[in-house]
């Protein structure tokens, strides 16, 4: 009966417990939570300590520890804040209260700040699920499409189709013509990057037979250097200024496994930063109630605080698990 | 607890609000905060879904019974909508006729009619609440189920009309998780699991609310050990959605990203699966299983418990007897959740699991059937001496004992792995299954709907459709499913279109044209039922408030009741089940409420302390 | 509500507050020189006892279980129980194999690079 709000006549005896039914349904739904991740880290654990291998060298998987410290460490501190804010909302302090918790949602923005930079990091090095080549010849392969995808981009980009005829020409007819193209045009800086053009051209093509007659090897020397033809191939493109904006292709690094460790490090940030987003929308309420905070947002602060606790309690166990451990498997 | 002292004064708190503001059509029928109008939602939205499953399982039926012919009636009406060639089913039609037909049973009937239908509208009544502790949250509740119900009908449309997932619902990946595997279930199988997910929105936003009800929102008096079974099976179902679903929802997000965003989880390296190109990455197929089967099998008793509890409550009415032995009524219910959570992994005796793991399910599971047994024991004690009223809902409940005891057998064969490795995947699981969820739920769920009917529309429903209803189905029910026990032990295997193209199951033919006609009988009879309902909206006899002389807090406010529910806020004073005790001069029964005499226990019930 | 009980904490929450700090920093300090501890295991044993510690920190004073009435048990023993279960329930059968798992990652899944070329990215199968 406690949303009826008539106080007048209370039943002699409550039943149940003597806590609010709000606080009672949140620790019920941090119940839910906590199963919620438990699948998630149980799939992580298992697949990790399932997996024959796993990338732990952070020269691949571009784990970022000291990112993951500093965010622990901001998420700590904005729970720290969320206590405090609870307890002035107690001793009606309430612009205390607000000021806390403007700086809670302020934590909370750099903590997903940090977490963008890190995934902006991943996605540069294409460390991305299903995109991983998990052995030599297949980041070869890979190294092959990217190279042809830079090409055809850049070749739809320079030579366009006749406006007249109705074809479509696809790039590689489209790169049939090229030799005459150069030699007809007049514009230097377009000549100089359909000359680029053909390089890449012809550095895709030697890539690709590389790889069909199995000559092209990607490590070379005792130390398992990156094959250095590969890499001046790579630099040539990224520098020069005609190619540079069509150039997509990545320093190949196999990782085996990778495909796994990616899929499971997205899932469980990604769940965990969608939770703190929530839990940011949940702080917004009682923010924009500005001057008129009141005795009636204590509730829904300790509320919100408990699920905010609960994110930073996922994250405690998240940093370890992602940034820290190796159950000595064997880095490749 | 300490006494409770009558509530004299109370009077008008019970309608607190229902004076004080008007609510609009909308307001009070669609999107209503009551929970007695949301159960009524649920309750005719699992009906008509009840219609839509059946429909799809005739489907599969035709096509075991009659194999490659096309179906009369639906194609010639529908111009060859459901059907391939010439209104045939083809085999990938077939797959996904029985997929859909299982996830719209069990996501869009079975758990909803429960939880959702019957455990809205009575929790706060039989607890003497007024209403949910979350109104809002409880309409939202009813309101993501169509979203859910959307989505599979999307996946029925999306790659064109031939289209559904085809991989079971049970789903497993390697064949779910690649798009290619299933022709036509591309973009279907994802709007399953997304439907999927919006059902367990539904679910949890259900059970937080409903255990939150449960503990804090009791009228004065109603100490735990004085609810009624209903409110017990619904709290320890609450508590198993609680914590089991998450767990499949965490695995439907992983497959979703695995088959949209290029996720690697399930589906191990170099498989080549149709003319998709070999997989690629180190994902683990099994992990699905286990995390799938770790909600799903909680998930049946999900679909039983409450009806267990809901029979329980019926029976002691419709025999005038305390139910036998409450408590341990109470902690097998308890033992069943607890032992539930563990037993998972009969589901993957056959999978290539670890042998040591198959060892300690298959006990785990063997464990499970004395709580079971124990519940079966005490409703035959129930029964036995009892003034037995001969109607639809005794009928009902009877069927429902009667029902789960030959499901819970053939449960118990199939718990034993070397005996599974022969079952595993055929006929014998499907009558197993069914036995458990239609003989057992759904009787349960036709008694409670004739038995709360009063109390939701105030009016009677028609005796005597109901028992023809009843006598229907029953017969129907055991034509159809009895004869899958046989066919499972000659090894008729399950999800075939087309089982007779090996020669040793061609004799089995005849039986299946048999079940065929045994079902389309018990898809027919329930038009009965959806005709009873209807009809006695308008013509049932009017009930008063408490038709069948119950004891439930439900039955002392009025029927319908209004909102806000009781007059006056109930006080409890005794347990649910008094019955025929010498204490009650005159009548046979002493209700929740009445607290002319102050008792101990009779038959054990009464005694509230914890 | 229960919020009459609660004195005031806030000595006590600045020292967990800062027991939280000293913790992050010890497992930041443990992956910093990680080269010199000995084993495979002493490393995760380190960090994810740290991790329980201020999970527990955070969970007894911060989400004031330590001072909430008997309710607590019955609501966090079942959780917790099924959390540490299912991933132990788990092990034995993904986490470790009985049988051989390592699937050669090379002949076939090549072609699956070659059949996407120049369309599509390496790898990207599920298209
Ligand atoms: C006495 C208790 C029970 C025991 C020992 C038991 C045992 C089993 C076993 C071993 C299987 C797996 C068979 C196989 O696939 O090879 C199974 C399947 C199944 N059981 Fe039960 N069961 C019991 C009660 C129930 C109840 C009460 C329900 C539902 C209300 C239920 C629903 C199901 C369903 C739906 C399946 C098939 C799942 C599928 O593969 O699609 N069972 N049962
Ligand atoms: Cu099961």
């Amino acid at each position: 009966m406690s949303h009826s709000g008539t106080v007048a006549a209370q039943p002699p005896v409550k039943m149940g417990l003597a806590i609010p039914n709000s606080k009672l349904c949140m620790w019920l739904f941090l119940g839910t939570e906590i199963m919620f991740f438990t699948a998630f880290i149980g799939t992580y654990l298992v697949l990790r300590l399932g997996s024959p291998g796993w990338p732990s060298d952070v020269a691949d998987t571009h784990i970022n520890v000291r990112a993951g410290g500093v965010n622990t460490f901001v998420l700590i501190f904005s729970s720290y804040l969320v206590v405090l804010a609870h307890e002035s909302m107690l001793k009606h302090q309430f612009q205390k209260a607000w000021k806390l918790m403007c700086a809670v949602l302020f934590f909370g923005v750099v903590f997903l700040g940090i977490k963008s930079m890190e995934y902006k990091g991943k996605f540069d090095h294409d460390i991305v699920p299903g995109h991983i080549a998990e052995n030599d010849a297949q980041a070869l392969q890979k190294l092959v499409n990217e190279f042809s995808k830079s090409r055809d981009a850049m070749t739809n980009a320079l030579i366009t189709d006749d406006p007249k005829s109705e074809k479509k020409l696809s790039p590689a007819q489209k790169l049939v013509g090229l030799p005459q193209l150069i030699s007809s045009e007049s514009d230097t800086t377009k000549k100089d990057a359909l000359k680029a053009l053909g390089e890449l051209r012809d550095a895709t093509a030697q890539l690709k037979e590389g790889v069909r007659k199995d000559t092209l090897v990607l490590h070379t020397g005792t130390d398992h250097e990156v094959n250095p033809d590969i890499t001046t191939k790579l630099e040539k493109f990224r520098t020069n200024e005609h190619t540079a904006r069509y150039f997509t292709a990545h320093d190949p690094h196999p990782m085996v496994y990778g495909n796994v460790f990616a899929s499971v490090y997205f899932l469980m940030t990604g769940f965990h930063a969608i939770h703190v987003i929530v839990g940011m929308i949940l702080w917004i309420f009682p923010i924009l109630r500005g001057a008129k905070l009141d005795a009636s947002y204590t509730d829904w602060v300790e509320n919100s605080g408990l699920y905010w606790h609960f994110v930073d309690l996922v994250w405690i166990f998240l940093f370890p698990l992602i940034y820290i451990v190796e159950f000595g498997s064997h880095a490749v | 607890m300490s006494a409770v002292h009558p509530t004299v004064g109370l009077s008008d708190h019970g309608h607190g609000h229902a004076g004080h503001h008007e609510i609009g059509f909308v307001g009070k029928y669609i999107f209503s905060k009551d929970h007695k109008v949301i159960g009524i939602q649920f309750l005719i939205t699992t009906l008509l879904m009840l219609m839509v499953g059946g429909a799809l399982a005739l489907g599969v039926r035709f096509q075991l019974a009659w194999p490659w012919r096309a179906m009369p009636l639906v194609s010639q009406l529908t111009g060859g909508l459901f059907a391939a060639e010439g209104g045939q089913i083809s085999p990938e039609f077939y797959t996904m006729l029985f997929t859909m037909h299982a996830s719209v049973m069990i996501f869009l009937v079975i758990i909803p009619i429960l939880a959702g239908a019957f455990g809205n509208f009575l929790i706060p009544l039989m607890i003497g609440a007024d209403d949910m502790a979350f109104p809002t949250l409880n309409m939202l509740s009813y309101w993501f189920m169509w979203p859910a119900i959307a989505c599979f009908g999307m996946s029925f449309t999306v790659n064109g009309l031939n289209a559904a997932p085809a991989n079971g619902w049970t789903a497993y990946p390697v064949l779910s998780a690649v798009v290619q595997a299933a022709p036509g279930a591309g973009d279907a199988q994802t709007w399953w699991l997304f439907g999927l997910t919006l059902v367990g929105v539904s679910s949890m936003m259900g059970s937080v609310n409903y255990m939150t009800t449960i503990i804090n929102m009791r009228a004065p008096g109603m100490t735990l050990f004085r609810m009624p079974l209903t409110i017990w099976s619904m709290f320890i179902t609450a508590i198993l959605q609680a914590f089991a679903l998450p767990v499949l929802t965490a695995a439907g997000f992983m497959l979703v990203a695995e088959r949209t965003l290029g996720f690697k989880f399930f589906v191990p390296g170099n498989l080549l699966i149709n003319d998709a190109p070999a997989t690629v990455g180190g994902g683990q197929p099994l992990l699905w299983q286990h995390l799938f089967w770790f909600y799903s099998h909680p998930a049946v008793y999900i679909m039983l418990l409450p009806a267990m509890g809901m029979v329980s409550d019926m029976l002691a009415a419709q025999v005038r007897k305390p139910i036998f032995g409450y408590k341990p009524m109470v902690y097998s219910m308890a033992a069943i959740a607890g032992l539930g959570f563990i037993v998972w992994g009969h589901h993957m005796f056959t999978s290539g699991m670890n042998p040591a793991l198959g060892m300690t399910f298959m006990i785990s599971t063997m464990m499970i059937a004395l709580p079971s047994a124990v519940k079966v024991f005490n409703w035959i004690g129930t029964i036995w001496g009892g003034k037995v009223q001969f109607n639809t809902v005794t009928l009902n409940c009877v069927a429902f004992v009667s029902m789960f005891i030959v499901g819970g057998l053939s449960g118990i064969f199939m718990a034993a792995v070397p005996v599974d490795i022969y079952f595993h995947d055929t006929y014998f699981i499907v009558a197993h299954f069914h036995y458990v969820l239609f003989g057992a739920t759904l009787f349960g769920c036709f008694g409670a709907i004739q038995f709360w009917y009063p109390k939701m529309f105030g009016r009677m429903m028609s005796e005597r459709l109901g028992k023809l209803h009843f006598l229907l189905s029953f017969i129907g029910f055991n034509g159809t499913f009895f004869p899958m026990h046989l066919l499972g032990i000659a090894g008729f295997p399950r999800r075939y279109a087309d089982p007779y193209i090996h020669p040793y199951m061609e004799h089995l033919m005849p039986i299946n044209r048999f079940i065929t006609l045994c079902a389309i009988l018990m898809g027919i009879a329930q038009f009965i039922l959806l005709f009873n309902f209807a009809f006695s909206f308008f013509a049932g006899k009017k009930a008063g408030r408490n038709p069948w002389n119950a004891n439930g807090l439900e039955w002392s406010a009025p029927s319908p009741p209004g909102h806000g529910n009781f007059d006056v806020p109930p006080v409890c004073y005794r347990g649910p089940y008094e019955y025929s005790s010498p204490l009650s001069e005159g009548t046979d029964f002493l209700m929740q409420t009445d607290p002319l005499r102050h008792t101990g226990g009779v038959g054990n019930a009464g005694d509230g302390h914890h | 509500m229960s919020h009459e009980e609660h004195a005031d904490h806030g000595h006590l929450y600045r020292f967990i507050f800062g027991l939280l700090c000293v913790f992050t920093a010890v497992s930041w300090l443990a992956d910093e020189c990680k080269e010199y501890i000995p084993g495979v295991w002493l490393l995760p044993i380190i960090v994810l006892g740290v991790a329980v510690m201020k999970a527990l920190c955070v969970l007894l004073i911060f989400m004031h279980i330590k001072f909430e009435r008997a309710w607590k048990y019955v609501l966090l023993a079942p959780t917790t129980i099924l959390a540490i279960g299912l991933p132990l329930a788990l092990l034995p059968d993904v986490g470790v194999h009985y049988y051989h798992m390592d699937v050669p990652q090379d002949p076939i899944s090549d072609q699956a690079f070659e059949d996407l070329e120049p369309t599509s990215d390496a790898g990207h199968s599920s298209h």
